[in-house]
C-alpha cells in the first residue's frame, strides 16, 4: 500500500469516526397519552398521584386512561421511575390522583420496551391508601 | 445511535467522499489529472465510482422520494401488508436525515393525510399512520366514531370483511366508509373489540394525533401518545408494489390491482 492510498483511507476513517461522534444518541424517555374520559378534573401536581398494583378498596371515580411506553436495554428501577413519572404527570393533568395498573409488561421482541396500561382515578384523598408496586 | 439504513449509506459516502477529496489534492500538488483514465489503487478507484451515485441515491432518499414497505395491517383496508408505498420526502419540510432537522419548510400535515413518521418511542423504527388530529385539535372517540373539535366524522357501512389478521386469526371486521375532514377512505372496526371511548383529548402545540384506518388493531397515538412535529418523515403517495408473502402461489403473490393505488 503506498503512501498516497495510506493517507486517503486514514483520512476517511477519521472522518466517519468524526460523523458518528456527532449523530445524537436517542434518550430513553417515556412517550404515552391520557385518554380522558367524559368527566375530568382540575389539574393537579403530579406528586401527589399515587400508582396502585390493585385496585383500591375506597370509592373512585374513573377519570381515563393512562397509556406510556418506554424503550430500555437493561429493565431496571431507573426505567421504571421514569415511566411511572410520566404516567403521573399524565394522570395529574386530568385531576387523577391515582393509577391502577392494569398491564405492565416488558417486551422483548424486535422493540425492547415496558408497556404500561393503567386507569386514572380520583379517590377522596382521606379515604386512599398508598399500594405501591 | 440507531445504525440504520440513512447513517450507514452516509458513512460510506463520507468516507468515499473524503477519499475522493484527498486523491484529488494529491492530483494537484502532483500536477496530475484528476480525471485520467488510468489505474488506480482499490480504495481510490471504488470511491471515485461509488461515491457520486452514492451521494445521488442519499440526495433522492432523503430530499425527494423514498420507497417504505409496510410490514402490518394498521391501516388496513387502505393499505394491506405487503404494499410498497412511495413517501413524498419534503412534503413536510426538507429534512436532513440523521439529525433531523428542518432545513425548508414546505408544507404541514394535514386531517386525512397518510403519513411516515419516526416511532417516538424508538427512532429506529418507521411508522405510517393517519392523520387525525393536528396541532390544538380536541379528539373524541366515543362508540368507534371520531369527533375532532366536537364534529363528528360521518361513516357510512359498506360490507364485513372476513381476513386473517397480522397475528394469523381469521376475523370478521365491519368495514366502513369514513369522511374525515373531506377525505374519503375506508376503514375497519371489529364489533367483538372494546369500545376504547375517550373525550377530548388535546394535541399538544407541534404535535400529531395518528391513527391506524384498521382501528381495532392498530398500535397508534392511542397507544404510545402524540407525535411532534420533528419525528415526521413524509407523505404517502401512493403504492407502487404489491406483495403477498401468505399467497398460495408464488405467481399470486403480486398483487396487481393495488399496484398505482393514491393514498
Amino acid at each position: 500500500m503506498n503512501v498516497r492510498v495510506l493517507i486517503c483511507t486514514l483520512a476517511g476513517i477519521v472522518a466517519v469516526a468524526l460523523l458518528l461522534l456527532f449523530v445524537p444518541i436517542q434518550e430513553f424517555s417515556a412517550k404515552g397519552i391520557i385518554l380522558p374520559a367524559k368527566q375530568v378534573r382540575a389539574a393537579i401536581s403530579p406528586e401527589s398521584v399515587i400508582i396502585y398494583s390493585q385496585t383500591p378498596q375506597a370509592n373512585f371515580t374513573r377519570l381515563g386512561e393512562v397509556r406510556a411506553e418506554i424503550e430500555f436495554s437493561v429493565l431496571d428501577a431507573t426505567v421504571k421511575d421514569k415511566l411511572f413519572e410520566k404516567v403521573k404527570t399524565m394522570a395529574a393533568s386530568v385531576g387523577a390522583n391515582g393509577v391502577i395498573i392494569n398491564l405492565m409488561l416488558p417486551n422483548n421482541g424486535v422493540r425492547q420496551m415496558l408497556t404500561f396500561i393503567g386507569t386514572a382515578i380520583y379517590a377522596p384523598t382521606s379515604t386512599t391508601r398508598s399500594d405501591r408496586p | 445511535m440507531n445504525f440504520n439504513f440513512p447513517l450507514i449509506l452516509l458513512s460510506v459516502i463520507v468516507f468515499s467522499g473524503v477519499v475522493c477529496l484527498i486523491d484529488f489534492i494529491f492530483c494537484i500538488c502532483k500536477g496530475e489529472s484528476f480525471f485520467e483514465k488510468k489505474k488506480r489503487p482499490l480504495v481510490i478507484e471504488y470511491s471515485r465510482s461509488f461515491f457520486p451515485v452514492l451521494l445521488l441515491v442519499f440526495c433522492i432518499r432523503s430530499f425527494v422520494a423514498q420507497p417504505y414497505r409496510v410490514p402490518t395491517g394498521s391501516l388496513e383496508p387502505t393499505v394491506m401488508p405487503g404494499d410498497f408505498i412511495l413517501v413524498n420526502q419534503y412534503h413536510y419540510g426538507v429534512r436532513f436525515p440523521i439529525w433531523d432537522k428542518k432545513l425548508i419548510s414546505v408544507g404541514e400535515p394535514a386531517r386525512g393525510q397518510i403519513a411516515l413518521f419516526y416511532y417516538p418511542v424508538d427512532h429506529a423504527l418507521t411508522f405510517v399512520k393517519r392523520v387525525v388530529g393536528l396541532p390544538g385539535d380536541h379528539i373524541s372517540y366515543i362508540n368507534k366514531v371520531l369527533y375532532v373539535n366536537g364534529k363528528e366524522q360521518p361513516q357510512k357501512f359498506v360490507e364485513n370483511v372476513t381476513r386473517f389478521n397480522d397475528f394469523g386469526q381469521l376475523t370478521t371486521y365491519q368495514k366502513y366508509q369514513e369522511i374525515l375532514n373531506g377525505v374519503k377512505h375506508d376503514i375497519f372496526v371489529r364489533s367483538d373489540a372494546a369500545k376504547g371511548n375517550f373525550y377530548n383529548a388535546v394535541v399538544p402545540k407541534n404535535e400529531y394525533f395518528m391513527m391506524g384506518d384498521n382501528r381495532d388493531e392498530s398500535d397508534d397515538s392511542r397507544y404510545w401518545g402524540f407525535v411532534p412535529e420533528h419525528d415526521l418523515v413524509g407523505h404517502a403517495l401512493f403504492v407502487w408494489m404489491s406483495w403477498d408473502s401468505n399467497a398460495a402461489h408464488w405467481y399470486d403473490s403480486l398483487r396487481w390491482q393495488r399496484i398505482g393505488n393514491k393514498l
